[in-house]
């Protein structure tokens, strides 16, 4: 696939134009997903669970149906019960009896804000009226609120007679263990007992919730016809289209989603939460209905990351060398299984060599929002832990925690603990950038602290489609079925104008509905510009090649006499007095020659190849009240080759901010009836602009063979290294090695108090 | 030759062997050889990425292996839960009829529901039919999801008794509101228990 991208010159790649969508979204112009509406529209909100756990037996909704304005009400039986069921499917799985009890919980109630009904109404005061009127009968049972209690031998039972899956011994009897995870290399023993230093830890890390600025909303519209269409803020609209049908029984062949402008994903708008409920109440009421999510719904219903309790050790010999590994991660998966534990036990210790390792993980059900996928998910979790030790191991062996990595990391060649080796890649050159960069020699002050920590995920290839046509002016149009949430229209439209020759602002990005684009895998895995970049390289390397035959038609000579050279055909050969013919030029005569020209091409890839990063925190603690201000921070990272260098160190920056939210401050607080506590960005605290330096970034550029560019994805990697990071940046301040997350004020101040006072260690 | 190297959990299922060499020129040949060689491992790979020389691919099966590749089969790497697929979407517009028949063949106990007639519109022609088990899985479609749930219970009476059973869904019906057809049509559905042939 590679064209030597090493030595290629690229015109338009690299380049940072505006973004296309930029005008629009700067001026409120653009329309996300609340935007939309249509003549009649109804407005539909969920009815949610006052318990964390409790059974349904029965719901009344007559008295809502009865109130004026009411339009449909839906519960469970308006849905087909869709039995629980894990399918392996693609990278991962889905189990779409639990996608559906997600949506409206059936036999249970699971988390406090589950929704058990839906209404839909004129207005939506009257529906929430209605929502009130709904009597249901609760057998209100105990719920199951940390892994220690979800672990326990006489723990309530989430889910009776689930199946665990995957390795390891595995309980007998019901449990709410549901997924286990093994991965073994070498002699655990004789590994450790090479060791001169051993560090061992137990690391804690709360449930957090992704934080994308727009909460989930729709619109869907169910036609008399039996078509189906929906409007939805969402990162994958063909997932939506396959959910709808399979959680509301529609046929597939009958939906059609278009994705709206998206405020922000992160993972937690792949699932569907509202779309399905939409459907059946439009159905239902025959009428459209739109359904928008209140900031305090997106935090009770809707996808966090898992909370973790992990144990850890890690041997070296006196020289630095890694020998040996051992750790145990549990996770919480929510109220339903699908927690990113393996992809946690997958990447926690694969960025160094480590001869002889066993890494255990486990997930647990329990009584509190269903996890979804958050950036990255699972790594930054596994790191904070793993790259906690590391730094320990520096502190003890006195080496340089840059060097110390260096000496023990992966390298081409190298084996992943999961067992594939690593073809190219680029983490000892990202060590080195750091290394090398002015921040890493900075003096630090009194209470101040510098902390480094890295990070590895895997990047996804997976499904993609694209169309690109030629204007008859000779301008363009890149069609793609991926919603635009890092800045991907305008890296799209920088890679078709490479091939075209052509300036980026003659290209114009278009993101489809499920009619009228080729099926698309989500936004997500950071996959869209190595993949649908890759499919628009091939549709417009077609188009190339059309245009190339319309000049050799106009000049009536051979094909392989006629080269694409910076927008032009170029007559070689015998030819080569004919000279060169503009795209404009052959546009205009794209009537006379064939009719318009379109290409499309559709690619299914192999993962896109690792990234590495490694950051350096800088930060100072105040004494006196434990706040902390982050005075420096710089990311390191190997792009493969950027696109956009702005949107990729847009992503490092954004991975940034989101890592150093959750080291310091973000966690759900629950009360001890599994209430959330701090459903709000008030009490929840994600980290604003004036909380954040400026976050310094070093793009660094180790091609990737599999794309014709050398493209790596960029947008999860940034958020595995900041809790690490900033860990051990708070260790250097304060003097204190910081175990549970987040590092907020109050557990700082105790913290520094405690180890100041030897009697309360 | 190829190097297949099996994680500690796959070992389970080889006999505890880490690494054997296959003559195979695609994945699908080498799971086929596998299969043949450790029973129990049937069923485990077909889902799993595989990862050839270090290339990790997603769906593998007919992906070629060079010779001395060395082979990977890697468990899902998930991001949680909801990454919809369109494999699953797949898997719900095949065959009911051949649906019926494994699950027939598995030992359950099925009904199938058939659309006799239409009046008006209503999503699925006359002719449509719908899988049912015993364990409430359906495949297949008499109604596009309007009228389904309530076909699924009414069949789960059906294969109980084995006596078939004659519906019939309209907005005329008191029940149209709670499963009935939305978009104003009717349609008459038999649903009936899968004798079996032996």
């Amino acid at each position: 696939m590679s064209d030597g991208n090493s030595e290629r010159k690229f015109k338009q790649v690299g380049s940072r134009p505006i973004r296309h969508d930029g005008l629009d979204k700067v001026t409120g112009r653009a329309r996300f997903g609340a935007d939309y509406t249509l003549p009649g529209t109804l407005q539909g909100v969920f009815v949610r669970s006052p318990h964390a756990h409790a059974r349904i037996l029965s719901i009344d909704t007559s008295k809502a149906e009865k109130l004026p304005g009411v339009r449909a009400v839906i519960t469970a039986d308006d849905f087909p019960n869709v039995p629980m069921k894990w399918i392996p499917s693609g990278p991962t799985g889905i189990d779409f009896g639990a996608s559906s009890r997600t949506v409206m919980a059936r036999e249970k109630v699971l988390f406090h804000g589950h929704a058990f009904a839906a209404v839909a109404a004129a207005t939506r005061e009257i529906a929430e009226e209605a929502g009130k009127l709904i009597e249901v009968e609760f057998e209100v049972l105990k719920p199951v609120l940390s892994i220690e209690e979800a672990l326990a031998p006489d723990a309530p039972i989430l889910h009776e007679g689930q199946e665990v899956q995957g390795a390891g011994d595995k309980p007998e009897g019901d449990s709410n263990i549901t997924n286990q995870v093994l991965f073994e290399g070498g002699e655990l023993d004789a590994g450790f007992a090479e060791a001169d230093v051993v560090v061992e830890g137990l690391f804690e890390t709360p449930m957090v919730h992704q934080g994308y600025i727009e909460p989930h909303a729709c619109l869907a519209n169910a036609r008399e016809d039996g078509t189906i269409e929906v409007w939805a803020s969402t990162q994958g609209a063909f997932g939506v289209k396959s959910e709808i049908a399979s959680i509301s029984g529609a046929d597939p062949n009958s939906i059609k989603v278009t994705p709206t402008e998206i405020g922000g994903g992160f993972g937690g708008k792949i699932p569907v939460y509202l779309e399905p409920a939409a459907v059946l109440l439009s159905r239902k009421a025959g009428r459209p209905v739109k359904m928008t999510m209140t900031r305090e719904e997106v935090f009770r219903g809707t996808g966090p990351t898992s909370g973790s309790r992990m144990w850890a050790r890690i041997g070296a010999k006196a020289d630095g060398t890694f020998v040996a590994a051992e750790t145990r991660l549990e996770f919480e998966s929510g109220a339903f299984r699908g927690s990113p534990v393996g992809a946690a036990c997958m990447t926690i210790l694969t960025p160094y060599e480590i001869p002889n390792f066993r890494i255990f993980g486990l997930e647990v059900v329990l009584n509190k929002p269903r996890v979804a996928a958050y950036r990255a998910p699972g790594a930054p979790i596994g790191a904070f832990a793993a790259e906690s030790l590391i730094d320990e191991l520096a502190r003890k062996l006195n080496r340089d925690p840059v060097d110390l990595r260096l000496q023990n990391a992966i390298e081409e060649g190298g084996r992943a603990k999961y067992g594939p080796p690593f073809g190219p890649i680029g983490f000892k050159q990202t060590l080195e950038a750091v290394k090398a960069h002015p921040h890493y020699k900075q003096e630090l002050g009194p209470n101040q602290g510098r902390g480094v920590a890295a990070g590895f995920w895997f990047n996804a290839g997976m499904q993609s489609s694209a169309t690109v046509s030629v204007n008859d002016d000779g301008s363009a149009i890149v069609r793609t079925g991926n919603p635009d949430i890092g800045g991907s229209r305008a890296s799209m439209a920088l890679m078709a104008a490479e091939e075209l020759g052509i300036d980026v602002t003659r290209v114009r990005p278009i993101v489809g509905d499920t009619d009228s684009v080729g099926y698309c895998d989500a936004t997500g895995g950071s996959r869209v510009t190595y993949a649908t970049g890759m499919a628009v390289i091939e549709a417009t390397r077609q188009v190339v090649d059309h245009l190339r035959a319309r000049a050799a038609t106009i000049w009536n000579i051979e094909l392989d006499s006629v080269e694409w050279q910076d927008g032009n055909a170029v007559a070689i050969n015998g030819s080569a007095e004919k000279g060169s013919m503009s795209i404009e030029e052959i546009a205009k005569q794209n009537r006379m020659t064939g009719g318009p020209v379109v290409a499309s091409a559709s690619v299914n890839p192999p993962a896109a190849g690792p990234g590495f990063g490694v950051h350096v925190c800088d930060l100072e603690v105040d004494p006196e009240t434990g706040t902390t201000r982050v005075l420096r921070y710089t990311v390191a990272q190997d792009a493969g080759k950027a696109i956009h260098p702005t949107y990729v160190e847009g992503q490092y920056q954004g991975g940034a901010a989101q890592g150093i939210g959750w080291a310091l401050n973000e966690e759900y607080l629950w009360d001890e009836e599994g209430r959330v506590e701090n459903a709000g960005f008030l009490d929840y605290r994600v980290p604003v602009a004036s909380d954040l330096p400026m976050i310094d970034t070093i793009i660094v550029e180790v091609a990737n063979p599999l794309h014709p560019y050398g493209v790596r994805g960029v947008g999860e990697t940034p958020i595995v290294p900041p809790l690490g990071t900033v860990a051990n940046a708070m260790r250097d301040a304060t003097g204190v090695r910081f175990h549970r997350l987040p590092m907020s004020p109050p557990r700082v101040l105790d913290a520094i108090e405690s180890a100041g006072d030897p009697s309360k260690d | 030759m190829a190097t297949v190297i099996f994680s500690t959990a796959q070992r389970r299922f080889t006999n505890d062997e880490e690494r054997i060499e296959i003559e195979a020129s695609r994945v699908d040949e080498l799971i086929r050889v596998l299969y043949a060689r450790y029973a129990d491992l049937d069923g485990e790979l077909e889902h799993a990425a595989v990862s050839v020389d270090g290339v990790l691919h997603n769906d593998a099966l007919y992906v070629p292996i060079p010779p001395g590749a060395e082979i990977h089969f890697v468990g899902a790497i998930g991001g949680g839960s909801g990454d919809a697929v369109s494999e699953a979407l797949n898997d719900r517009t095949s065959d009911p009829l051949a649906c019926a028949r494994a699950w027939q063949d598995s030992g359950r106990t099925v009904a199938i529901a058939t659309v006799l007639e239409t009046w008006g519109s209503s999503p699925c022609p006359a002719g449509s039919q719908l899988a049912i088990d015993d364990q409430g899985r359906f495949e297949g479609s008499v109604s596009g999801g309007c009228v389904e749930s309530a076909v699924i219970e009414s069949a789960q009476a059906v294969m109980a008794s084995g006596v078939p059973t004659l519906l019939e869904f309209g907005v005329a019906d008191e029940e149209a509101w709670a499963v009935g057809l939305a978009c104003g049509g009717r349609v008459q559905i038999y649903v009936e228990r899968v004798e079996s042939a032996a």
